[in-house]
């Protein structure tokens, strides 16, 4: 069966183009547009990966990966955090939310899909 | 004809008047006049009624006694000349009112006439140069106060012997609580270090020297910036310097900068998410994702692709100037070879090279080239330097070069056989969009930004750059990195840290970790030792948070040394509990971890470095 993807960002067609490749690489494809949509979604049908913008509306990335990585239920779930912000700072605040990678936008489309077959348990 | 010189004698006894009008008769060259007041009050009248060239003072008279007459009387008229008459007895009370500003004294018995009249003469002389002296002072004063800039004058050890108004104003400092200190011990929160580097470096070069963004507190929080130029001056003394230092307050022209920088970063780090929509779209056709395409199709997609790289570039490059120019550039230091990230950068431009059919050559010592800096900064540096030289160069080679360490330096170059850079164009290499290989052609042009932030990027860490061209002989590009020890890492990153806490105080934490007996522990780890004291520095780093937190290893003792900025005592033996915890579980090894913390243990770098040799007690 397919690995199922969340992408979670504010502009709707990063959404697209991210699923344009993933559905390219065979993968089912999931979406939300803001923090708290992607919690829910997240919470509701588990997927196999997130793929997470960091400066989200309604709750930011951060919260919605640390929260996600507190809770035993989703802990295993591994997260991209998706950004376009360079700084250290902000890499550093990622790692402490728990997440599993950092891609920032611009982004390399081939970098991205190794690091969800890393990520994904086979 | 000469003018007649009005003199007042100011003498009680009239015969004395009388001997000393007889006297003066037969010398009338130049003519006097001569007028006479029995008391000082008589005297103080008459002087407001005339004019004097000159008074003849008896100390004693009825209504004032002793030097007081003397002060009282020059206190009223302090531009006319006195001459104080007195008996043998007092001669020390005359030269008291010599030094009080009388112009000279007379012993009433010796008088003769050829004497008094020189003597008044001189004192006439003696106080038009005072005078002029005086006014000349003033005018320079004046001058110097009305100078719009802060200025402060220092003697060769550092003492303030001028401070203006407006450094009074600026700097809201009275001259008096400065005037004849050390500018070392005043007591102005301003960024004391750097001004004082900026000093001895004047001192040193004997050269002027600018200090940009000093920073300072006002009295109400506000910090304001000031610029300096700090002058050297031969003294009057032979081998002896002053020190000038001209300065204003340049706030209004730092925050514009800053608002520059910060529009310039806000508006590239925007372009970032529609150039990534625009950037994955180009790509997802040209990868066949939506559909076929014919060959002009893709032909055309990957011109715009490149171009979108370019573009990417670009803000990356505009955004590492403002982060530079801000002084925000972050540089993550850790111990890297040189030569590694030489070699690997070296490798990027093997298609370049092939290409346009340029060796590429390395040049470096055996072994590994070992410095303390940020690789992928100096991995930039090098790619910088090797892309200028393969876009103005056409024939020949490309060397790189680094050096063995040598006084505390490492060298490395980057030397080009291309068409070169004018003389006269080499002081401005290394500035803001500077581009002199224009006319090369289409394809070739970049935001001309790459050497400014090479430069940026080695400052920031400690370096220098230089630059080595003539049009036609090629280029050769310099940089320096400093080599420091592990300990020397420290204490600068602490020197660094006080001063910040200085200006916003917060407390700062300090923690020195070896493991127990480490001379023993070598031995038994033998080829061990490295994964170690690096499995050691990683436990560290893992448990540092912060990205202020600063750790160094120096490998061969084991030893960890670690700041921790705003980190409280109490916060330390958590943090060092559990670094001995994991350690333990680990290595099954003991730990030695010694504390200090800033301001309980000490409020200076000497203090602290003490208390931090003292050991914790080991737990059991």
């Amino acid at each position: 069966m397919a690995k199922k993807i969340l992408v979670v960002d504010d502009e709707p067609a990063i959404v697209q183009m991210v699923i344009n490749r993933l559905k390219a690489s065979g993968y089912d494809c999931l979406s939300a547009y803001d923090g708290q949509e992607g919690l829910e979604i997240a919470q509701a049908s588990r997927p196999d990966l997130i793929i997470l913008d960091l400066m989200l509306p309604k709750m930011n990335g951060y919260l919605v990966c640390s929260l996600l990585k507190k809770d035993v239920r989703f802990t295993k779930i591994p997260i991209i955090l998706f950004t376009a912000k360079a700084q250290d700072e902000d890499r550093k605040m990622g790692e402490e939310a728990g997440g599993d990678a950092y891609i920032v936008k611009p982004f390399n489309a081939s970098v991205l899909l190794e690091k969800i077959q890393q990520l994904l348990p086979a | 004809m000469p003018q007649t010189l009005k003199i007042l004698l100011i003498e009680d006894f009239s015969g004395y008047v009388q001997l000393l009008t007889d006297t003066l008769s037969a010398y009338q060259n130049p003519p006097f006049e001569l007028e006479s007041a029995p008391s000082l009050k008589a005297g103080l009248k008459k002087i407001a009624a005339a004019k004097f060239d000159v008074i003849l003072l008896d100390l004693n008279l009825p209504d004032s006694r002793g030097i007081d007459t003397f002060v009282s009387l020059h206190g009223e008229c302090p531009q006319i000349p006195i001459v104080v008459l007195t008996g043998v007895d007092d001669q020390n009370m005359a030269l008291q009112a010599v030094r009080k500003g009388a112009q000279d004294y007379l012993v009433k018995g010796d008088v003769d006439g050829k004497l008094l009249a020189s003597v008044m003469r001189y004192a006439i002389e003696r106080k038009r140069g005072e005078l002029e002296l005086r006014q000349a002072n003033a005018r320079s004063e004046l001058l110097l106060s009305s100078i719009t800039s802060i200025l402060i004058g220092l003697d060769q050890n550092g003492t303030v012997t001028h401070w203006n108004l407006v450094a009074e104003r600026t700097l809201e400092t009275p001259a008096a609580g400065v005037l004849n200190r050390p500018l070392a011990d005043c007591a102005i929160s301003w960024d004391r270090q750097a001004l004082l580097s900026a000093l001895e470096e004047c001192r040193q070069n004997k050269k002027p020297v600018r200090l940009d963004n000093l920073a300072y507190q006002r009295r109400d929080g506000d910090t304001r910036y000031l610029g300096f130029s700090i002058i050297p001056i031969p003294a009057l003394e032979e081998n002896t310097v002053q020190y000038l230092l001209f300065g204003a307050d340049v706030t209004a022209r730092k925050q514009i900068d800053q608002l520059k920088n910060d529009f310039v970063s806000t508006v590239s780090h925007e372009l970032r998410t529609p150039l990534t929509i625009v950037q994955e779209g180009v790509s997802q056709v040209l990868d066949g994702i939506c559909g076929p395409t014919t060959d002009m199709q893709r032909d055309t997609l990957n011109l715009c692709l490149e171009a979108i790289e370019r573009l990417a570039r670009i803000i990356d490059e505009l955004l590492d100037i403002s982060k530079i120019e801000s002084g925000r550039i972050a540089i993550r230091r850790e111990a890297v070879d040189l030569k590694e990230l030489a070699q690997r950068a070296v490798a990027a431009f093997e298609i370049p090279s092939r290409q346009k059919n340029l060796p590429l050559r390395l040049v470096a010592p055996h072994g590994p080239v070992e410095v303390f800096a940020d690789p992928d900064r100096i991995t930039q540096v090098f790619t910088n330097l090797i892309g200028n030289a393969f876009k103005f160069t056409e024939r020949g080679e490309i060397e790189i070069s680094v050096s063995a360490p040598k006084a505390k330096m490492i060298e490395c170059s980057v030397s080009d056989t291309g068409r070169g850079i004018a003389r006269e164009d080499l002081v401005k290499a290394f500035d803001k969009f500077q581009q002199f290989g224009r006319e090369i052609g289409p394809g070739e042009k970049g935001t001309g930004l790459g050497l400014a932030i090479s430069k940026g990027l080695v400052e920031a860490h400690g370096g220098s750059v230089r630059i080595e061209s003539g049009l036609g002989q090629g280029t050769r590009v310099f940089f320096t990195l400093p080599v420091k020890s592990a300990e020397e890492l420290f204490a600068e990153q602490l020197s660094r840290q006080l001063a910040e806490a200085e200006r916003n105080p917060v407390p700062i934490s300090l923690l020195k970790v070896v493991p127990d007996n480490a001379a023993k522990a070598r031995e038994a780890a033998g080829p061990e030792w490295a994964a170690l004291t690096e499995g050691l520095h990683a436990i560290v780093k893992s448990n540092l948070r912060r990205q202020a937190d600063f750790s160094v290893l120096e490998a061969s003792s084991g030893t960890v040394w670690i700041v921790l900025p705003a980190t409280q005592k109490e916060e330390l033996a958590a943090v060092a509990a559990r670094i001995r915890q994991i350690f333990a579980e680990r290595f099954h090894l003991p730990l030695l971890i010694s504390s200090a913390a800033y301001p309980d243990d000490g409020d200076n770098e000497a203090s602290l470095l003490k208390k931090l040799e003292e050991i914790w007690p080991r737990k059991s």
